[in-house]
């Protein structure tokens, strides 16, 4: 009996030097990973808030929302711009090759921008037409809360598409209007 | 001479790929570019330094009854820390080795000799076994991927494991042929049989010379 | 429905064994005779079905809750380990003959990608419970399959005339390359 308590206790010292040392590394690297992460969408945020604006992660709320991954609020010299969302939806391509795409949304009550960042699981020419210039004009400058129009033809694609900003919608009357 | 022979075992004769044919997994599946092969090789070899060096430190301490869950736990460690701090310090690389890092955890060279080696041997030996078996399958996925890159995509690129725009050489040699099935699960397995093949010629020719020799003498 | 196609996508199209290379150790050492082959199968089904389920509980239910998912690979490893040494002690209690002829294989799961591989899968795609076990269970079915047919053409080669250097394993990893083949054939399925 006492060997099998011996053995144990070792285990339990091992496991727990592995773990202070697993969360020590955590400490570490996760700020570095998380500034990275953000690094990489900025290169997207900036085609949309194009005059130097600063750029901040917030969280509040998303998980409630499926097709909002990431939320960044854009503001220039203290005053609050409008807030970027980061959208990933599935569209003909399947849950595995999801359409992935930010809007913005302005203070002054317009859809700001659109950048598509990844379309790539939908058919080339079908619903690949989300990313192109027709369909997004069909966004930027409406009005907060206007109906988008799909894209006949591509309507699976466009349609989680729109779904996607009206739930980035919900979420900014909810918490930034 | 001695300490010379455990580093160079692991580079050629007892070749962790070509001829104990251990850890396979990754190296089919990371071999498609010499930036991936390379980070991978790297990887590898600090976890397996690292694990070496601490069984080899413990090996007196250890009860021989727990030995395997102690070793695993240790590796299971080591890796979940090279995987953060690859995540922090060379994200595209991470990005595009994906799971095959955390699954160096189940790759078989490492287990393999903290349990024939390290915990047997001095800190000197299991550190000069680790980087001779660490290097030796570092060459093996470059070899592997050598062959995959310039059939599969008709060049041969290598960028900065720290910083992906960073490029040190990408030369494009015939484009317009390249086989794209090397380039996937296919062409890895091929690749891998015919170097094996051809390591299999190497050692049958060594053996019949080895037999005429003999022969030659008892004449 | 998006059951059934995650079902056939895992088994069939996306088959981790030749295009992921999960379990390549297993496939060339124990593939030599088709019966054994079965035994490892079976045995690697309940570990992984099992394993999935377990891993997915305790990475949604213990370390999400409790901001610690940089454990997660020790403690999935844990787990499967032990969850290796249960299936082992319950065969050799329960059907000593079983044990007998896959003794040898018991251990090495442990050690198989596939079932790590899995597990980590599961949680880097976002399943939830049921789709997580759906996985686990296609995933082991797929390896079942090609490590079955894998070893009945092994038994083919060991008769056939071989070039004398690809004798072995060669012939093997490139046999392996054609099934990749033909399973990437039907990659428009799912």
């Amino acid at each position: 009996m006492n060997k099998i308590v011996k053995l144990t206790l070792f285990l339990a010292v091992v496991a727990g030097l592995s773990g202070a040392a697993l969360s020590f590394v955590y400490q570490m690297t996760d700020p570095i990973i998380q500034e990275a992460a953000i690094a990489s969408e900025k290169e997207n945020l900036v085609k949309i808030y194009t005059s130097g604006e600063e750029f901040k992660a917030l969280d509040t709320g998303l998980a409630d929302y499926t097709a909002l991954q990431g939320c960044y609020e854009a503001s220039s010299g203290g005053t609050v711009k409008g807030y970027v969302y980061k959208c990933s939806v599935t569209g003909y391509g399947g849950a595995s090759t999801p359409i992935v795409y930010l809007v913005a949304l302005d203070q002054d009550g317009t859809y700001k921008g659109y950048e598509v960042i990844d379309c790539s699981g939908e058919t080339s020419g079908f619903g690949s037409k989300v990313a192109e210039d027709s369909f997004k004009n069909g966004i930027v400058g409406k009005n907060i809360g206007d109906s988008i129009d799909t894209i006949s033809g591509a309507t699976i694609s466009s349609s989680a598409v729109v779904d996607g900003i009206n739930q980035a919608t919900e979420h900014y009357n909810a918490n930034f209007k | 001479m001695k300490k010379l022979d455990i580093f160079k075992k692991g580079l050629f004769i007892e070749n962790p790929i070509f001829v104990l044919l251990l850890g396979l997994c990754s190296a089919l599946a990371i071999t498609t570019s010499l930036t991936n092969a390379i980070g991978m090789g790297m990887a590898v070899t600090c976890v397996l330094i690292m694990s070496n060096v601490i069984i080899s430190l413990l090996r007196n301490i250890i009860p021989n009854e727990i030995r395997i869950p102690v070793f695993i736990v240790v590796i299971a460690t080591l890796v979940k820390c090279v995987q953060m701090l690859m995540n922090a310090y060379t994200p595209a690389l991470y990005e595009s080795l994906g799971v095959f890092i955390p699954l160096i955890v189940v790759n078989c060279i490492i287990l393999g000799r903290a349990e024939s080696f390290a915990s047997k041997n001095g800190i000197v030996d299991s550190l000069l076994d680790a980087l001779g078996m660490g290097l030796g399958y570092t060459f093996a996925v470059l070899v592997i991927s050598f062959f995959r890159e310039l059939i599969g995509t008709g060049g041969l690129s290598l960028y900065n494991p720290f910083d992906a725009s960073q490029v040190i050489f990408d030369v494009k040699i015939f484009a317009d042929y390249a086989v794209s099935l090397f380039t996937q699960p296919a062409g890895a397995f091929m690749t891998l049989g015919c170097i094996l093949a051809f390591v299999q010629f190497l050692k049958i020719k060594k053996e019949k010379k080895a037999k005429k020799l003999k022969e030659a003498e008892v004449k | 429905m998006e059951l059934v196609s995650l079902f056939i996508g895992l088994t069939f199209v996306n088959n981790v064994v030749l295009s992921k290379f999960y379990a390549i150790c297993p496939l060339l050492g124990v593939s030599k005779k088709p019966k054994n082959a079965l035994n490892m199968g079976y045995a690697v089904t309940f570990v992984i079905f099992v394993s999935s389920i377990v891993t997915w509980l305790i990475y949604n239910c213990i370390l999400v809750p409790l901001k610690i998912e940089y454990l997660d690979l020790i403690t999935f490893i844990l787990v499967i380990a032990s969850l290796v040494q249960f299936v082992e002690m319950f065969l050799k209690k329960t059907s000593p003959e079983i044990y007998k002829s896959m003794g040898v294989y018991l251990p090495l799961i442990t050690t198989n990608c596939a079932v790590l591989g899995v597990a980590l899968d599961n949680i880097s795609a976002g399943y939830n419970l049921i789709e997580a076990a759906v996985a686990g269970l296609a995933v082991s079915i797929g390896f079942t399959i090609v490590i079955y047919i894998f070893a009945t053409i092994r038994e083919r080669l060991d008769i056939a005339n071989v070039p004398e250097s690809f004798k072995g394993t060669p012939i093997a990893l490139i046999t392996a390359g054609i099934m990749a083949c033909a399973i990437a054939g039907i990659a428009g399925l799912v």
